[in-house]
């Protein structure tokens, strides 16, 4: 069949196959190895046909041709947000341009690969490889940036450089002293491990197990854009923001990643209860934060969670008994030392503790990062 | 196959329910349910509704009739199987779908010499 005269049906098929599949691949938010298999490595060369420069990832598109079949794929990136850190931009790459992916493809066999690496076929020049560095320490560390009053600043002082805290230097959560190795997306490398990562009731411990040989492809973050609630807001590459109203006694926690959401610690000496006149038993994503400072320490107490959200990146099973105790402290300009003690009696059988840092990225505002769900 | 006008209305409902299931990560038992209790003389749904308070199921089943409180509930994780006990019934289910949140519970149930099969699907 010709249509106009100028498409066959088999470039008419490819045309729309490759439009539906170029739809299908930019909605998709996900955990890497939910889609793609590490098992399955491929180098692909061939010519980029459009580039999507957007969230919740960026896409190359190529034809990659073999023997008289020329194929489209899809090549899925990092997002936007990552992909600058690493210094590539929405025009690194041209339509026309030669292009070798290395990379894994997707395990339901379709033509995507997560790009691992690109090299430019014109010059062998590597133009993409993400690194997501950190910024460098100073070698001397910077005085913990204080108010007028002298009491420590979590975030920006008034008439200070703009900056947000990112780079943590754990994303799993799992008890001190466990040191269980993950991969990228919190998966353990080895699941026989499951039991070490935290004190779980037998029933938690198997969801987790289940969740994790899922390859955490039903993380409700991604599948429904749901909030980053509990210690996993302060795992995530897109940092999050501390913004202190002293005035009316508050803290402003900016999330980088989700919707841009955000959570309220009051300091001003409330209880939980009557927090939200009316709705008390109404659980939240960031339940009900109530703050106070020790020393230069600020000290969170949190409860009153609801049950619609992963906690944390690997997957870990919490209940609206949940209660955490978040101790933050910032020693010097560029550290936040953050500490969070899980106390969920639904979960596990004892409460728990783990700790990690975050870096001050100075002289920036956050990222915009907006999810987009699967489930459309 | 004809099925009565009554038991396709139950999992209509049901079915239609289920699109737009609560999201639900904690304990899996946790929530409402709803669905078929085949060979009840009182009809051939079932509600049931359960919580979790850290160490015990508890919560109540209705066949139709009345609120049963649950009185005896085993869930074991490593099949996800589940044993619950309400009025005179006995009840053995297998959690299905378990990571959605329109999970179900399939299994049997009994009452004394009567009985029969049960597919309850999470609200």
């Amino acid at each position: 069949m010709k249509i106009a005269g100028c498409f066959s049906s088999s470039r008419l098929a490819l045309g729309i196959g490759a439009l539906l599949f170029g739809i299908s691949a930019a909605q998709a938010h996900h955990p890497i190895q939910a889609k793609f298999d590490p098992a399955k490595k491929q180098t692909l060369t061939g010519i980029v046909t459009e580039v999507d420069w957007r969230n919740p990832h960026a896409h190359v598109f190529m034809n990659v041709t073999n023997g008289s079949t020329t194929l489209n794929w899809a090549v899925e990136l990092e997002s936007p947000v990552i992909l600058k850190n690493s210094g590539w931009s929405g025009t690194t790459l041209q339509p026309g341009d030669t292009i070798q992916v290395s990379g894994i493809t997707a395990r339901d066999g379709s033509r995507q690969i997560w790009g691992e690496n690109v090299v430019s076929s014109a010059n062998n020049r590597q133009v993409y490889n993400v690194t997501n560095a950190a910024p460098t320490h100073p070698l001397a560390p910077r005085p913990t940036p204080r108010w007028p009053d002298g009491h420590v600043a979590l975030g920006t002082t008034t008439g200070g450089t703009d900056g947000f805290w990112a780079f943590p230097s754990a994303k799993v959560l799992q008890e001190d002293g466990a040191n269980l190795k993950f991969d990228s997306d919190a998966k353990l490398l080895n699941i026989n491990d499951a039991n070490k990562v935290a004190p779980m009731q037998p029933w938690a411990l198997a969801l987790y197990k289940h969740r994790q040989e899922r390859n955490l492809q039903d993380d409700p973050m991604y599948l429904n854009c749901k909030p980053p609630g509990g210690p996993r807001q302060y795992q995530s590459d897109l940092g999050l923001q501390l913004l202190e109203d002293r005035e009316n006694g508050r803290i402003f926690v900016l999330m980088g990643s989700g919707n841009r959401n955000y959570r309220i610690i009051y300091l001003d000496g409330r209880t939980t209860t009557g927090l939200v006149s009316g709705d008390d038993d109404n659980p939240l994503y960031y339940g009900r934060a109530l703050g106070r400072w020790e020393g230069d320490t600020l000290v969170v107490t949190t409860s009153g969670f609801n049950e619609d959200f992963w906690f944390s990146n690997g997957g870990l099973p919490h209940t609206d008994l949940l209660t955490m105790e978040e101790r933050f402290t910032r020693p010097d300009a560029d550290t936040l030392q953050y500490k969070v003690t899980i106390n969920d009696p639904g979960a596990y059988t004892k409460p728990w503790s783990a700790s990690w840092t975050m870096q001050w990225v100075g002289g920036e505002d956050l990222p915009p990062y907006f999810c987009q769900s699967n489930r459309q | 196959m004809r099925l009565p006008i009554r038991g396709m209305l139950a999992l209509g409902l049901a079915a239609g329910l289920a699109t737009f299931a609560s999201a639900q990560e904690g304990h899996p038992a946790k929530g409402s349910w709803i669905g078929e209790w085949k060979g009840n003389s009182a009809g051939e749904s079932v509600l049931m509704v359960m919580s979790w308070d850290g160490k015990s199921i508890t919560g109540i089943v209705n066949p139709g009739t009345d609120n049963l409180k649950i009185t005896d509930a085993e869930l074991n994780p490593t099949d996800w199987s589940i044993h619950l006990k309400a009025g005179d019934y006995l009840i053995d289910g297998k959690f299905a779908r378990l990571e959605l949140p329109n999970r179900s519970i399939v299994g049997t149930w009994k009452k004394g010499s009567a009985g029969g099969d049960f597919e309850v699907v999470r609200q």
